[in-house]
């Protein structure tokens, strides 16, 4: 999938100091509920599942519905302690899974 | 006047009212439905722990010019409330049910946002467990000027 997802992570934190990570994707989460032109319907397709992990630990998932708006934007304070990347994972109605990694310096 | 032009006219007044009828039960009884699943869904969250209104809260713009984007912010009120589950209720929408999140410790004290559809006006609630068993609940009603698009269809069953 060519869906580049876009991600803010600070580069630099000091240990114990709370960051905001922002994430936004551009999908159109069709919702399924919608009709086409001759009134049929158009089958769902959203991204059902976000997980954002930190060196395999997860620090917040979410189960999506088709009442989450398009373009799924995400921001969430997280309280970090040591260096390591953070792992970001969308996953598409049908299996297909958006990937995005970052990294962060922590310093004591 | 005319007998069939009589006729007409209390053809029409008595459809109207049976109209004007059937959209005074039929309105409460849309309110309930939707109450029904609302009740349904919360219990599948909470398992029967007693709601807590408090410890959380939920912001919303009161006013949301299009349903289609709606922001949405969901704040710990102390800093030593640990959250591991929250799950979101939209219930006029089509599905009842909006969002599920499972938080882990690096993600405490909460403090999340991001955006969703509404069908129309209405009050979002959010449910939330924290690590000590308890279930926080806050609600933030909304008039949604311009119904989100995407929900055309009737969900079935």
């Amino acid at each position: 999938m060519t869906v580049q997802p876009r991600i803010k992570v600070p580069e630099r934190a000091r240990a114990g100091e709370r960051i905001t990570i922002r994430t936004l994707v551009s999908h159109p989460m069709e919702s399924g509920l919608r009709a086409d032109q001759s009134g049929g319907r158009i089958a769902r397709r959203i991204l059902n599942r976000f997980v954002c992990s930190f060196e395999g630990e997860v620090v917040l998932s979410c189960e999506l519905e088709p009442a989450m708006a398009a373009n799924p934007y995400f921001e969430f304070t997280v309280t970090v302690t040591r260096s390591g990347s953070f792992r970001f994972e969308w996953h598409e109605d049908g299996g297909a899974v958006i990937e995005a990694e970052a990294h962060i310096e922590v310093d004591d | 006047m005319p007998e069939n032009v009589i006729k007409s006219m209390i053809c029409t007044r008595r459809l109207f009212l049976a109209a004007a009828t059937c959209n005074v039960i039929v309105t409460p009884l849309a309110a309930w439905a939707s109450s029904g699943r609302f009740d349904a869904e919360r219990e599948l969250f909470t398992g029967g722990t007693p709601e807590i209104s408090g410890g959380i809260s939920l912001t919303i713009p009161p006013v949301a010019e299009s349903g289609y984007t709606v922001p949405v912010r969901v704040l710990a009120l102390e800093s030593d409330t640990v959250i591991r589950q929250m799950r979101v209720f939209a219930p006029a929408n089509p599905l009842v049910r909006v969002a599920t999140f499972e938080l882990g410790p690096m993600a405490q004290p909460l403090d999340l946002a991001f955006r969703i559809r509404l069908a129309r006006s209405q009050t979002v609630t959010v449910l939330a467990r924290t690590q000590d068993g308890r279930v926080l609940r806050a609600d933030a009603p909304v008039d949604v000027v311009t119904g989100g698009c995407g929900f055309d269809l009737q969900v079935q069953p």
